[in-house]
């Protein structure tokens, strides 16, 4: 049967040509399949393969100081980079561990990143020093898709000077990118904090574009399109370079801040807050030691000067002062007995020196600083009367600052202690708060602004972060309301007695007028009260308002005038340190005893004077007489 | 050489391979230009001496090759043997041996070969005979372990697909095939399951028990090797080279290594797709051009026409290789003898599996095992191959029964 059957294999001939058929007809099938129904999504895909834009960093704007100083600046550096576009998985893999290894870097890190990133270029680690380089550059062999790219990285000449003004960048997280939406890109540096983040879009400039096509291992084969970066803007800042640096410092190994304005327009030529952080140590990877010291339980992070709020003390009494003048309940030359004690019901109030002044008058109560005639005055004026003058003045409310995180701080009056305690506001509360203590909480900006009112003749100043002002802050909130010449003409005279012959003292400068006001508010009992001194200089003309704070550091007369007259001496270009150094920093002999003499259940307020002594009038031996007293 | 033989000469198969070579030099053109510019011109300097030889071999007839069957298989185990003890290695496996300068696939020219082989057995033994069927069994397998051993699990393939094709046209019966096949659903079905394979076994035991009356051996044999096939695939996946095992999983998600196994089929999916109905013209093609698919002019030339040409190109190869695929099938019909029919059988089963397994491995239907596509892919051992098994085709046209037309 040799060569017959050819029926048979006919059949069989055709039942193959079928199986053919059938498998020639499936290909055709997923031809069409892939090139009509998905022809356009391939299209696409095969266009994200070939096309990659390349983002050049634009160089960010230089910030600068009032005399041209460069506070924050550009300079080269070099990132480890890996370009996953290179590799395969398993090789991405394996350079992740080694890359790891050899830089310190947790692996788990990398491969987020690379991750996150799909397959754009990876940062493994910015801002590296000659060593790491070195390292990468002797293993290059076995470190497949990673190169050392230039970069620009923040630099900050001056160190952690005006760090919490100035702020500092980083690379953005989910979370912003998120928030900041348009424009902004995985990867990018934006400003995190202070000027940086609110001046971000005018600093950062508009990053360089080019579309290329790539080959399969991600080298880029030509320029389709090209954009040039568009370098940030620069700023100049009302900041004076010599003010700021005097005030840090000063500040040196005190939790504080010192503000200084210029009350004519809201300028702020000094803004520090100490303890401080050097912002450099955020250009590359944050190391643990840096992070522990900026997360210490001082927090040095925290700008003291805008975003914490504290008692503000006797330096309320300028507050207290306009509330009763303005309420004509008292004058320039009203006279008050000082017995060193204000008694309200059971309760006892006790002024800062025990026995008094004895006869006084309204003038005198604010160059000595004397407690018990703002008791009175603050009782017979009422939480309203005080807290609208207040809050007419900035008080109780942000100031305005561009900065992120301003505090309100508190004005409190009835409804406030209702919202927040339940409970009525009580006279006693009143007496509290006439000078400054209680509820009543303000930032050192919010006293800087309150004292400008009264430098500048009733104008409420926006503090302005540039000069000339970004157009954001150029707008002053307000006027306070017409005050009488009385009114004026007392805290012209009386603000500048305080420095020439009362608690202020230790600011005052020969040669120079100033004027200014102490305070020493109870923080926590028992402990050193907060101290303050706000000021003004010249007198007649004032051109500069400075207010020093420092963290229970102890009495605003002996702490913070000292300091303020430094600044003073600044501004107006004469000697900072004095040939007698010694003399301003002197003890305060008596301060111990008066402290200890606080009265328990009392608000226990005290008023140290410098040891320049007040030459007080003579007195008359007290009768013990109360003024306005209600006692029983 | 009578004028009748000439009269019989299929033109239309010679043209259709024509037209693919040259679509085939176009695209290997588009790809290496603008690097390995040598491979286009050694390619297409080959074709000329190809297309002499098979046009010698259709002259000449395809006669004496019955004769020269066991002397031609003998030559080819020793290629294959030689291979083994000196080839030279590329890409992991063994597969080239150089004869005076001249590097060359031995398994190439296995394919005819075992195709000339299996063609004289075949047309001699019955089919249905215990000693013929052995006998194919052992033609068949000995080249395939030695190819399978290099390792080209691609090319062992392809003699299986030539053995099951050229046995089923002799009239091996459908059952037959099933059982020796079974080994293989055996192992599939004791992966789904212990139950599943209990059944299986069950069933085929109760089904060889009532086809095969009378015999007990075979049978036994048969139900014996899929209880092993089914508790020995573990083994036999441990015997397969880490890149087989990887092609395999790859096939079975392409996507889940995008970078790295998968990124052949999903890369070559990309091209195919995105050329759309015309493509994106004659070496305009991005994903060719900008080398996104690696080896791409050979096994993986057809992206280059779907990508650059589009469904109309890729149509019209698919129509040349119909024609090709068809006339092979005619003249098998019409051949003077069995052993002619065989000799067009063999070949057509060839091409046929090479050119559906390529393109569904090009376009993601099936694992990428690395087959050439025929007279398109560059190797220069194939496209003389190739040529050779038209010619073939030839042979038996220029001395068919009938006379077309």
């Amino acid at each position: 049967m040799m060569d017959a059957g050819q029926s048979p294999s006919r059949a069989r001939t055709l039942m193959l040509g079928a199986a053919l058929a059938l498998g020639w007809l499936a290909v055709l099938g997923r031809l069409g399949q892939l090139q009509i129904v998905g022809g356009a999504d391939f299209r696409e895909r095969a266009e994200g393969n070939r096309l990659r834009v390349i983002l050049e960093p634009a160089p960010r704007g230089l910030v600068r100081d009032r005399n041209g100083e460069v506070l924050a600046t550009n300079r080269l550096s070099y990132s480890v980079t890996l370009y996953p576009i290179k590799l395969t998985r398993q090789t991405t893999e394996e350079v992740i561990r080694r890359l790891g290894k050899l830089l310190g870097v947790p692996a788990d890190e990398i491969r987020q990143k690379w991750r996150r990133a799909v397959s754009l270029p990876v940062r493994v680690k910015t801002d590296v020093d000659d060593r790491t380089m070195a390292i990468v550059a002797e293993n290059q062999a076995r470190l497949p898709g990673v190169s050392i790219d230039p970069i620009t990285v923040r630099h900050y000449p001056r160190g952690q000077m005006a760090s919490h003004l100035l702020g500092h960048t980083g690379e953005v997280t989910d979370r912003e990118l998120e928030v900041l939406g348009e424009g902004y890109r995985q990867g990018d540096i934006i400003g995190k904090t202070g000027l940086e983040r609110v001046f971000d879009g005018t600093l950062r400039g508009e990053p360089g574009k080019q579309q290329v096509e790539v080959d399969a291992r991600g080298r880029a084969i030509r320029t389709l399109a090209e954009v040039s970066p568009i370098p940030g803007k620069d700023v100049t800042l009302a900041l004076d370079g010599n003010l700021q640096a005097l005030a840090e410092r000063e500040l040196q190994g005190k939790l504080g801040a010192i503000v200084c304005l210029d009350p004519r327009n809201g300028e702020i030529l000094a803004l520090a807050s100490a303890p401080a952080f050097n912002p450099n140590i955020f250009a590359g990877r944050l190391r643990p030691e840096d992070w522990k010291a900026v997360n210490a339980p001082t927090r040095p992070l925290l700008n003291r000067a805008i975003s914490s709020a504290y008692p503000p003390g006797s330096t309320f009494k300028i507050v207290t002062s306009v509330a009763a003048l303005e309420a004509g309940i008292v004058k320039a030359t009203t006279r008050f007995w000082s017995s060193g004690e204000f008694v309200l019901g059971n309760r006892v109030f006790r002024d800062w020196k025990a026995g008094g002044f004895g006869d006084v008058n309204f003038t005198d109560a604010m160059i000595h600083s004397i407690d018990t005639v703002y008791y009175e005055l603050g009782l017979k004026l009422g939480v309203d009367r005080i807290a609208a003058r207040a809050r007419q003045m900035g008080l109780g409310q942000r100031t305005g600052i561009l900065l992120p995180g301003e505090a309100t701080g508190i004005v409190p009056d009835g409804a406030w202690k209702r919202a927040n305690f339940g409970q009525r506001w009580s006279k006693g509360d009143s007496v509290n708060m006439s000078i400054g203590q209680g509820f009543l909480t303000t930032t050192p900006l919010q006293l800087a602004v309150m004292l400008s009112t009264v430098a500048n003749g009733g104008r409420v100043v926006r503090p302005k972060l540039l000069r000339p002002a970004a157009p954001e802050e150029s707008e002053d909130p307000g006027q306070v309301p017409a005050w009488r010449p009385e009114t004026w003409q007392y805290l012209r005279h009386s603000l500048r007695r305080v420095v020439e012959a009362g608690t202020g003292a230790a600011a005052f400068i020969p040669g120079k007028t100033s004027a200014g006001k102490t305070g020493s508010a109870e923080a926590v009992k028992g402990q050193k009260t907060h101290s303050w001194f706000v000021g003004y200089t010249p007198a007649d003309q004032p051109r500069l308002v400075v207010v020093v704070f420092a963290e229970k550091a102890g009495h605003g007369g002996s702490v913070s005038a000292p300091i303020a007259g430094k600044l003073f001496r600044q501004f107006h270009g004469l000697p900072v340190d004095p040939q007698a150094s010694g003399s301003a920093t002197a003890s305060v002999p008596a301060s111990g005893s008066l402290v200890a003499g606080a009265q328990p259940g009392a608000a226990a307020l005290r008023k140290v004077p410098i040891e320049v002594p007040p030459p007080p009038p003579p007195l008359p031996s007290p009768p013990p007489t109360q003024p306005g007293g209600d006692a029983r | 050489m009578p004028a009748r033989h000439w009269r019989q000469f299929d033109p239309w198969l010679l043209l259709a391979v024509f037209g693919i070579v040259g679509i085939s030099l176009a695209c290997i053109h588009s790809v290496t230009h603008g690097g390995h510019k040598a491979d286009f011109g050694a390619q297409a300097a080959l074709f000329g001496p190809a297309f002499g030889l098979a046009m010698l071999l259709a002259v000449s007839g395809y006669h004496w090759l019955r004769s020269a069957a066991p002397f031609i298989y003998g030559l080819n185990i020793l290629g294959l043997l030689s291979v083994m003890l000196f080839g030279h290695t590329a890409l992991g496996a063994q597969r080239w041996i150089a004869i005076a300068g001249v590097k060359f696939q031995p398994s190439e020219f296995a394919k005819l070969a075992l195709i000339v082989t299996l063609s004289r057995v075949l047309s001699e033994k019955s089919i249905h005979a215990t000693d013929g069927l052995l006998t194919v069994l052992g033609t068949v397998l000995v080249p395939a372990l030695l190819i399978f051993k290099q390792p080209d699990l691609g090319t062992s393939l392809v003699y299986g697909a030539i053995a099951v094709g050229m046995t089923f046209w002799a009239g091996l019966p459908v059952s037959v095939l099933f059982k020796m096949a079974s080994p293989l659903l055996g192992a599939v079905c004791y992966h789904v399951g212990p139950w599943v394979f209990g059944a299986y076994l069950a069933g085929l035991a109760g089904w060889l028990a009532w086809s095969r009356k009378g015999h007990k051996v075979l049978p036994l044999a048969v139900w014996l090797a899929n209880l092993l096939a089914g508790v020995g695939a573990d083994k036999v996946w441990n015997l397969l080279k880490d890149y087989q095992k990887q092609r395999i999983l790859t096939f079975l998600d392409p996507e889940a290594d995008p970078l790295g196994a998968g990124y052949h089929v999903i890369q070559s999916k990309i091209a195919i797709g995105s050329g759309g109905w015309l493509g994106k013209g004659f070496m305009q093609g991005t994903q060719t051009q900008l080398h996104f698919i690696p080896e791409q002019h050979t096994d993986f030339i057809f992206s280059v026409l779907g990508e650059e040409l589009g469904f109309a190109g890729g149509l019209v190869l698919m129509l040349l290789y119909a024609v090709v695929l068809g006339r092979g099938l005619l003249v098998a019909m019409q051949a003077q003898d069995r052993f002619g029919a065989l000799l067009c059988i063999g070949v057509v089963t060839m091409l046929g599996f090479h050119v559906v397994v390529n393109l569904g491995m090009a376009m993601g239907l099936l694992p990428v095992v690395g087959i050439p596509l025929p007279m398109m892919s560059f190797g220069r051992t194939a496209l003389v191959t190739n040529m050779l098994a038209i010619g073939l085709i030839e042979a038996v046209a220029m001395r068919r029964r009938k006379l077309m037309f």
